[in-house]
């Protein structure tokens, strides 16, 4: 499963992606540092350390990757079986994953968690749950498609509110428009 | 103590507290294999159905459902790569791909078998070494611990794939995040790029669920647009459990490690299972002649995480029992129950309150037992469930159970962005060729190294160079050995494999 894992296109993209790799995380060191607004000694003790080293890393990657880049020669060796196997099959080989479908699901789940603020948690999910299934299912747009998927929706949602917010006493948002 | 044990067999097995306890295992199982509900929440709302039961029955259904809770944990990492507890993370390096290559029955019992194993060897540490441990885990002050972290992170190269670089980067990364709030010491309220919520820090759950589901939800749902979903899939397969059995017994030595390190990773206060199981996977891998499969789908990783797992819940109620210190959260939820019933911990426990003490403890261990049957068919229905659920349905399926269990934390909708957010920044750091593993890592053992870290700083005060109190005591040299044994150790095999191979290619040695 993991076999298939390694990034396609040889040297060069394997170099481009650490040099990627490597900028994004300098990135996100300075976004963090210029965070930084300690009142006591102690605040900064452990993550200005770990920001440096970071940066030190992450310069070293990029710096790696840039020479190997320019050299046309591989920055790292292939990557072998990693802890989380199979799951990493969509995300180097680029085979299945496919920008379109991954940002519409991306998205969808975004507006799911945006949308129960309000309409709440039951109408919310039934919703996003619905259009996510039916989508994925490539389904034509017919009444009989829409009512089967809805149908699942709102006895998988009805049946995890009565989970959580009833047996479990977690209280589910309940939407704006109801008056939240 | 033998009078005392055989007194409390007979408590334990009547059939109300048997009853009470199925029901509970039942609970815990459910409770652990839901993303969101941790083995605390489980422990924390059974407490007041307690409050009705006798002292005994009362801790016996508390002992099981955190028992059951943890092991709980395995269904979902094996069945939709999600650790349904923190303790289970390791879980998923290999049940999942157990899962996907057909093999999710045979994770599912290797899990139980290693589970029950594991707690087993807990609970006799519990009721055999409890005081000798417990003044073990006195000697650990700040030093201790950040050494302790220090070796936690050194298993960044059991997780990093190809390059180690980016496994300490995924660390450090995991490190910096779990800053997000407010300081341990001091109090300072750290990066939380104006959002109040952020005050409390981020939920490791949250991370958990985003960076292990959230991007294998879009790989699935981008397979099911395709046409060439493929999640789990299923064959019915005869003799799974004896064939499982027989593969489990056959490495006594990985359960036994297991086990060992789960009881002592447990006996320290604050080590906790999402600790114990990455150690425990890291050293399953090191001493395993095949490493290089690790993560494939082997099940001497799915053995190794769930048995020292489980072996944490028995090695917490050490120093909980002898000196009244949780060993991990739930412990804590325990002792106020104890306190409740007027029990306190210390010597008279195991004197004058024996049958009450012994009657849990050996409650544990048939609760332990009782997970076997039950959690095999649990497990196996499932895992026909889940894998005959088209992936158009599974992905959105996946999608309410994260969304509920982000937000069931602390009924907040931060969490819930979050955890978005989380799982598409995991999606391209996997791009990136940077694993979630050694992120998450970094998020468990932060709290700890920077408390240890800054403790450590404070006790030097004194002394001409302050650090070198991290340097100076006999157990912190110990770990620092380890640390750098299991740093070097890719490095120290590659070397001894080199020179095996060379030995064998000499004339008159023999070929491998």
């Amino acid at each position: 499963m993991s076999d298939g894992d390694g990034p396609q296109g040889g040297a060069p993209q394997t170099g481009r992606q650490d040099l990627l790799a490597g900028l994004v995380m300098l990135a996100v060191v300075a976004i963090f540092w210029v965070q930084r607004d300690y009142m006591t000694p102690f605040g900064g003790m452990f993550p200005d350390r770990i920001m440096v080293l970071l940066a030190v890393a992450s310069a070293g990657l990029a710096a790696r990757a840039a020479w190997g880049v320019a050299a046309g020669k591989p920055s790292q060796p292939q990557p072998q079986a990693a802890p989380t196997g199979a799951s990493d099959a969509g995300a180097g080989s680029g085979e299945t994953s496919g920008g379109s479908p991954v940002a519409s699901t991306a998205v969808i789940l975004g507006l799911w968690v945006a949308l129960m603020i309000p309409l709440g948690f039951i109408l919310g999910s039934i919703l996003c749950f619905s259009l996510l299934a039916w989508w994925l299912a490539g389904r034509p747009a017919s009444l009989r498609a829409v009512a089967t998927t809805a149908a699942v929706a709102t006895a998988s949602v009805l049946v995890l509110y009565w989970v959580f917010a009833r047996l479990l006493a977690v209280p589910l948002p309940v939407g704006r428009l109801f008056g939240a | 103590m033998l009078a005392d044990l055989a007194s409390a067999l007979v408590h334990v097995l009547t059939v109300q507290n048997l009853a009470i306890m199925v029901t509970t295992i039942v609970a815990g199982l459910i409770a652990g294999s839901l993303p969101g509900l941790t083995a605390t929440m489980a422990v924390a709302l059974l407490v007041p159905f307690t409050f009705t039961m006798p002292p005994t029955q009362g801790l016996l259904a508390l002992g099981a459902i955190y028992m059951a809770s943890i092991y709980g944990g395995a269904f979902s990492a094996i069945l939709i790569n999600t650790p349904g507890t923190p303790s289970s993370i390791g879980t998923t390096f290999d049940g999942y791909p157990m899962a996907r290559q057909g093999r999710g029955e045979e994770a599912v019992v290797a899990a139980t078998l290693a589970s029950v194993f594991g707690g087993l060897v807990g609970v006799a540490a519990l009721i055999f070494l409890a005081p000798p441990l417990a003044s073990v885990a006195l000697r650990f002050g700040p030093p201790e611990y950040f050494w302790l972290a220090i070796f936690g992170l050194t298993i960044v190269s059991s997780l990093a794939s190809g390059s180690l670089l980016k496994g300490v980067i995924g660390a450090l990364l995991g490190l910096l995040v779990s800053t997000v709030g407010i300081a341990p010491i001091g109090g300072d309220v750290r990066f939380t790029f104006g959002q109040p919520v952020l005050q409390g820090g981020v939920e490791l759950i949250v991370a958990l669920i985003g960076l292990f589901c959230v991007p294998e939800m879009l790989r699935m749902g981008a397979e099911s647009r395709y046409g060439t979903a493929e999640a789990i899939s299923y064959s019915r397969r005869r003799g799974v459990f004896t064939e499982t059995l027989r593969k489990v017994a056959a490495q006594p030595v990985n359960l036994i490690r297991s086990s060992i390190i789960g009881t002592v990773v447990g006996i320290l206060p604050g080590a906790g299972g999402s600790i114990a199981n990455l150690v425990a996977y890291n050293e399953a891998r090191r001493a395993s002649k095949h490493p290089e499969k690790f993560g494939t789908g082997v099940i001497d990783g799915v053995v190794a995480t769930e048995s020292a797992n489980n072996a944490v819940v028995g090695g917490g109620m050490v120093p909980l029992f002898t000196l009244g210190i949780p060993g991990a959260p739930p412990d804590a939820i325990i002792y106020g129950v104890l306190l409740l019933h007027g029990l306190r911990p210390g010597p008279e426990l195991f004197t004058a309150q024996a049958d009450i003490t012994y009657t849990f403890m050996l409650g544990l261990a048939v609760a332990t037992v009782l997970m076997m049957p039950i959690g095999i068919l649990g497990g196996r229905l499932l895992n026909r469930v889940v894998s005959g659920l088209p992936t158009y349905y599974l992905v959105p399926a996946i999608g309410l159970l994260t969304i509920i269990g982000s937000y069931a934390i602390r009924n907040n909708f931060t969490d819930v962005a979050l955890m978005v957010g989380f799982g598409i920044g995991g999606y391209l750091l996997r791009k990136l060729d940077i694993h979630p593993a050694p992120v998450v890592l970094g998020l468990i053992l932060g709290p700890i190294a920077e408390q240890g870290l800054v403790q450590s700083w404070l006790m030097g005060a004194g002394r001409a160079y302050r650090w070198s109190i991290l340097f100076t005591r006999p157990i912190s040299g110990v770990l620092i050995g380890l640390s750098l044994l299991s740093l070097l150790w890719p490095v120290i095999a590659a070397r001894l494999a080199g020179r095996r191979e060379a030995r064998w290619k000499q004339p008159g040695g023999v070929e491998a």
